[in-house]
């Protein structure tokens, strides 16, 4: 079937076809032939596209057209030879350890300047993939932008080649024809592995989502037995003999989102077959656990399959444990793992806090206690920071330097979560400190500074670490010397701004809608303009409508308007700009004018600022009691009087969850305040008077609970959108959220900040909106600190809709029933 | 009741960090005068005409 998905999905493909192209133009070994092929081709899909664009989609029309294009790209002429060491080195994602080892000392040695050029990498790459050179490797020789990169960006710079970028003996042409193919074979995960070194990240991102989106779409719209047969088609090879590797890509990109027969058939499969890659699926299976509901029965059925499998699937087990599987089944799971499942609040969070590092380096737990490692180790950069450091025996010398930070005074936050990179990059300057018998105040002064920003400014010895300044003038200057004009907008972000990689000033300062957005789009998280000379505008008139409606204040505009100043340097330099804004800024950092901690301040009073904003919006009894209208009555439940409070009519704004948005909690109200009931966020839709019933559940089905909130904590909402944000317990965007205040509308579009009224405006009918609250309150001495829900709702005609486990939510918290009269409100 | 928090400590610890705001002010004034003694003409941006008022 043709639908304008595949539509859109051809567009993408257009977009990475030129970006190919792009590539190809720069290649001096292209032929001018090849070119004119390559354009002649984008042009013809360009027009298919064009038609299809004017055609209903699903039409038969439209059918044809398309059909043509697959069949145009079925028809590649791909030598599959020349591919063979490809797919072989795609494939070989997972390098084995010696490798992977060798490859970390090269990077590490060019990321701390021991090696100025690619080399080094080059030999052992060389090492240990003879194939690389084949493929064109010593191609890195020349490669300016990892020779020219600053050291602390090399190692980035160098993960991100991959021996397929490095193209020299297959022509992109013939690349192009491949990617084609595989995408009509459906083989996207081959397609994208060849395309990723091609295409700038965020086009091939919206490839990969247009995918997700295609099979979820798939999963909802057809019947499940007509999925199955594709999954098992894909899975089931001719000899009936399982491909593991279609299985765990179908598992761990679409396991939420199968339906749950093929959920839990894929699952069970999935569990067969993990290997080496088992890491990497088991939180989608996890999920797809939670949300597949399933019955005692079932995790029985895949806790015998688990029984075979790996040790590490301890995750799993405990999901399963936890959904009724016979604990026994899981004999041998290491008192570490029990005593971290005893910790950790979440099975989210465990991923987010440090299982990653935890479960590929064990050994440390004793050297650097369990508690560091769950709180501070993410997977990332500081995982294979940790992982270099391990393979090297450096650990006991790494904690020194912990000891030692500690030692002074300095607190984890932040700098924990970067140690490993920091004490990598830096062992020189690390060893210099440790052996100093005593910091002067200028150089501890230094030190706490570089430690937040992982020496972004290359300090290298002591005795710059007591003169920063003229570290950072120095390092400023260079950025400006430049021609991309990204480093140096970037450099003055830094040195005034603070240069927190978390806290995302342009985001920060957009979400309140004051940036006019007609040029603006999301690059990595960032808000950024898409012609780079395109001054960031600010809108007066919202400015003054958000002071006045209280969401902002005088002195956070005039701190918002030094960012847009300092942002909207212009490549150009008109008039000297560049000349004056580096006057500036150096004059700033003389007067040590770092404006960080304001900053941050900003996000918070924001947070703040929007958070009574709501909090002000919601329904409160007590204000009403004198409203004639409002009824307040009582029912017994176990003894207990449990107030009820009708509302016939009247106006309210509401924050509702229904529990068990998740998955499978039950109805037992003590869930709440367990660790089986701990996920980090709540999602929670608003509701009004005028829509009760854009929180898709409120068609209140039998036994359902929902709760209501209106007491909300200073920092509760952290997310907004007029739409699911796709929050999966709140696990996804949690990084964002937690570090700022953040508008997403599905992840894609930022949005203003919407006030209560703006957002249920928006909210599309018979859609829901969400509103992310975080899970902990702030209040400690209740229930440590976890937000608890302000009332029960129950939407029926008398209190004889009352059900029991409404009744009894409403005990276990001690909060009113709030009864609304269906047939009073709209929908 | 288990004692869990749900968040680690580092949040809470973050949190408390001290915000002079007296001082904040301060520095934010002494960036917009280098920038008016340095750049008198870009630093319009920083004091745009009032918007009418109704």
């Amino acid at each position: 079937m043709i639908d304008s998905e595949h539509i859109s999905s051809i567009d993408s493909l257009i977009q990475a076809e030129e970006s190919v192209l792009e590539t190809e133009l720069l290649s001096t070994e292209t032929k001018q032939g090849n070119i004119e092929t390559l354009v002649a081709d984008i042009e013809s899909t360009k027009l298919v596209l064009a038609e299809c664009s004017n055609i209903k989609p699903n039409s038969k029309k439209a059918d044809e057209i398309l059909g043509e294009f697959f069949t145009d790209c079925a028809k590649a002429v791909v030598d599959e030879a020349k591919f063979d060491g490809f797919i072989d080195t795609v494939e070989r994602k997972q390098i084995a350890t010696e490798e992977e080892k060798a490859l970390i000392v090269a990077e590490g040695e060019i990321a701390t300047g021991a090696e100025t050029s690619g080399q080094h990498v080059i030999e052992t790459l060389e090492q240990f993939d003879p194939s690389a050179v084949d493929l064109g490797i010593d191609k890195l020789k020349n490669d300016s932008e990892i020779i020219g990169a600053d050291l602390d960006e090399r190692v980035s710079q160098i993960r991100k080649r991959h021996p397929l970028d490095l193209v020299g003996k297959i022509g992109d042409k013939m690349l192009i024809q491949k990617i084609k193919k595989l995408i009509c074979d459906g083989s996207y995960t081959d397609a994208e592995n060849l395309i990723n070194p091609y295409v700038k990240e965020e086009l091939w991102l919206d490839e990969k989502k247009e995918f997700g989106y295609r099979l979820l779409k798939l999963s909802k719209q057809f019947p499940p037995e007509m999925v199955k047969e594709k999954v098992d088609e894909e899975t089931i090879q001719k000899d009936g003999t399982i491909n593991e590797r279609a299985v765990l890509e179908i598992a761990s990109r679409y396991g939420d989102t199968l339906p749950r027969e093929v959920g839990l058939d894929i699952l069970g499969k999935a569990v067969r077959c993990v290997g080496s890659n088992n890491f990497r699926i088991i939180e989608s299976l996890s999920k797809t656990i939670v949300a597949l509901e399933l019955t005692e029965e079932d995790a029985d059925k895949i806790a015998e399959n688990l029984t075979n499998g790996n040790g590490k699937n301890f995750l799993l087990m405990d999901m399963l444990i936890k959904q009724g599987a016979d604990p026994t089944k899981f004999e041998g799971m290491t008192k570490t793992w029990e005593e971290i499942l005893t910790k950790v609040p979440d099975i989210d969070s465990m991923f987010e806090n440090g299982l990653n590092g935890i479960t590929y380096c064990k050994e440390n737990v004793e050297t650097l206690g369990l508690d560091f490692m769950l709180n501070n180790i993410e997977s990332g950069p500081n995982l294979s920071a940790l992982n270099y450091l391990t393979n090297n025996g450096n650990i006991g010398e790494c904690k020194k330097w912990i000891d030692y930070l500690h030692g002074i005074g300095v607190e984890d936050g932040d700098f924990a979560k970067t140690v490993f990179i920091f004490f990598e990059e830096n062992e020189k300057l690390v060893s210099e400190i440790l052996s100093a018998e005593i910091l002067v105040e200028a150089e501890k002064k230094g030190l706490i500074e570089i430690i937040s920003s992982v020496n972004k400014f290359g300090v290298k010895n002591m005795a710059e670490l007591a003169d920063l300044k003229r570290v950072k003038i120095g390092y400023l200057e260079q950025a400006f010397l430049d021609d991309d004009i990204h480093k140096g907008k970037k450099a003055l972000e830094t040195v005034i701004f603070g240069g927190d990689k978390n806290l995302q000033i342009t985001v920060l300062i957009n979400s309140l809608g004051i940036i006019k957005a007609n040029s603006l789009y999301i690059k990595n998280g960032k808000i950024e303009t898409k012609d780079i000379d395109k001054k960031f505008i600010i809108d007066e008139k919202r400015i003054e409508e958000l002071i006045e409606s209280g969401m902002l204040d005088v002195g956070l505009v005039k701190t918002i308007r030094l960012v847009v100043y300092f942002r909207n340097f212009t490549a150009t330099d008109e008039k000297g700009q560049k000349t004056k804004l580096l006057e500036e800024a150096k004059k700033c950092i003389e007067q040590e004018l770092n404006v960080c901690i304001g900053v941050k301040e900003l996000d918070r009073r924001q947070k703040a600022l929007i958070n009574q904003n709501y909090s002000r919006e919601m329904f409160r009894d007590n204000l009403m009691r004198n409203d004639k209208k409002l009824k307040h009555t009582s029912i017994e439940f176990n003894g207990s009087e449990i107030p009820v409070t009708i509302l016939d009519g009247e106006p309210f704004k509401m924050l509702v969850h229904k529990l068990n948005a998740y998955g499978n909690n039950g109805n037992d109200p003590s869930t709440w305040n367990v660790l089986s009931g701990g996920r980090s966020y709540i999602s929670s839709s608003l509701i009004s008077s005028e829509k009760i019933n854009i929180a898709g559940g409120i068609k209140q089905k039998k036994g359902t609970v929902i709760y209501g909130f209106t007491d909300l904590g200073k920092e509760s909402i952290l997310q907004v959108g007029s739409a699911d944000i796709y929050t999966i317990g709140g696990s996804r965007g949690k990084a964002k959220a937690e570090k700022s205040l953040i508008f997403f509308e599905n992840e894609e579009r930022v949005i203003n900040l919407m006030t209560p009224n703006e957002l249920l405006t928006q909210t599309s009918y018979g859609k829901y909106n969400e509103v992310v609250l975080d899970r902990y309150s702030g209040d400690l001495e209740t229930y440590d600190g976890r937000l608890q829900p302000s009332c029960i709702l129950v939407f029926g005609k008398s209190e004889i809709d009352i059900n029991d486990e409404a009744k009894q939510a409403a005990n276990y918290f001690g909060k009113p029933i709030y009864l609304i009269s269906r047939g009073k409100y709209g929908k | 009741m288990e004692n869990n928090k749900p968040f680690s400590s580092n949040l809470e610890k973050d949190k408390s960090e001290k915000y002079d705001s007296e001082e904040y002010e301060k520095k934010v004034d002494q960036i917009i005068k280098i920038i008016i003694d340095t750049d008198p003409e870009g630093a319009i941006e920083l004091h745009p005409a009032k918007p009418k008022q109704p």
